[in-house]
């Protein structure tokens, strides 16, 4: 649960996602949100509608609101992205909500140097290839941290569930990755 | 889990999502540029952005909020019935006679489209659906003037559909429209 720790701001005062203002709160945290969103829509610009509309309606209306913020965050960008699904359907029948998703090659991660984003490239095309229900499963836990019963909570399916999608997900890329030499 | 599959994990956990793009956040600056006054405004009425349909509405409101929806339907119903035009080939264009007869709305829908009018500017007409579903010859032909006429009864289900783009909550309101149409008869 990283997403609303409290830190120390340069005063060394602590700050709250509550009080902190949105521009700091979303550099931390909004290429998260992004990352998720990018899961469940067809382009970067698509996920950026998603993220934009989500994160302003949590700001403005639910970020006072008792219980988990990020799942409700998470859950909100989830159905952000479910709605525009649908209207895009609406306009052209043939497409499908996260069918195969990262349709567009744009990269999800930030480049590492050298050698290491060679790496990176690999990692991102076999991610692609990943089923969507378990790359969703992988992102949530790996990047976002979530437990598998809060994952649960998030895709409505049980921890159990998540838990066995996310192990044939690390399966399913340590068969399309070499195994990176160390040393 | 095996030493490999943690070894993969570690790995994915060292790769940053990439930042979003300078559009994004000009967008979401736009955004948040003037936002407290509307937050303000929901705060003041307690709604917390919500719509209230609460008992502070009055007649006055009430009835302006109605003549908008009646003004509304005879516009989308004279357009619709210029569209689509369910007369029968072999008659000619109706003649101009055409009596609306609206259901009248129950009290509940006309306080919250006075809200809706008035009010809660948060919402906004998204859709607005008129559905035929039965029309029959109402009486025989009558000969009232000189032409011969018949009178056919077309029943429709008008839906109105309001969305607070915010919070992604949707109001529709429905209800059934009978028209009835005087129109020259062929006889032969």
């Amino acid at each position: 649960m990283t997403l609303f720790i409290k830190r120390p701001n340069d005063q060394g005062m602590e700050i709250t996602h509550a009080t902190a203002p949105w521009k700091q709160w979303f550099a931390d945290y909004g290429p998260k949100l992004l990352l998720c969103a990018r899961q469940w829509t067809r382009s970067l610009a698509d996920a950026e509608d998603v993220v934009q509309e989500a994160f302003v309606r949590y700001w403005r209306h639910q970020r006072d609101l008792p219980g988990d913020p990020q799942a409700l965050l998470i859950t909100s960008v989830r159905r952000a992205a479910l709605d525009l699904a649908r209207r895009n359907s609406r306009r052209t029948a043939r497409e499908e909500f996260a069918d195969g998703g990262l349709d567009e090659i744009v990269a999800v991660f930030a480049p590492l140097p050298g050698e290491g984003d060679e790496r990176r490239q690999e990692i991102e095309v076999a991610l692609r290839r990943l089923p969507s229900e378990q790359r969703e499963v992988l992102v949530l836990k790996i990047w976002q941290e979530l437990t598998f019963e809060k994952i649960g909570e998030v895709l409505a399916i049980s921890p159990n569930t998540a838990a066995s999608r996310y192990r044939y997900a690390l399966a399913a890329l340590r068969k399309e990755l070499e195994p990176l030499c160390h040393g | 889990m095996d030493e490999s599959l943690q070894n993969l994990e570690n790995e994915l956990k060292r790769l940053r999502p990439s930042v979003p793009s300078a559009q994004l956040l000009a967008r979401l600056d736009a955004e948040f540029a003037a936002p407290e006054i509307a937050r303000d405004r929901s705060r003041a009425n307690g709604a917390g952005g919500r719509l209230i349909m609460g008992p502070w509405l009055n007649w006055r409101m009430a009835a302006a909020a109605a003549a908008v929806v009646a003004f509304s339907t005879v516009v989308i119903t004279s357009r619709q019935s210029l569209r689509h035009d369910p007369v029968a080939p072999t008659t000619e264009l109706p003649v101009a006679v055409a009596v609306a007869l609206p259901v009248k709305p129950a009290e509940v829908p006309v306080a919250r489209a006075a809200n809706l009018a008035s009010t809660n500017d948060r919402y906004h007409p998204v859709g607005a659906t008129s559905v035929l579903y039965d029309f029959k010859e109402d009486s025989p032909v009558a000969r009232t003037t000189s032409t011969p006429t018949r009178r056919v009864r077309y029943r429709y289900v008008d839906t109105y559909t309001w969305k607070n783009p915010a919070t992604n909550a949707s109001l529709k309101w429905s209800l059934p429209r009978d028209e009835v149409r005087v129109i020259p008869a062929s006889l032969h």
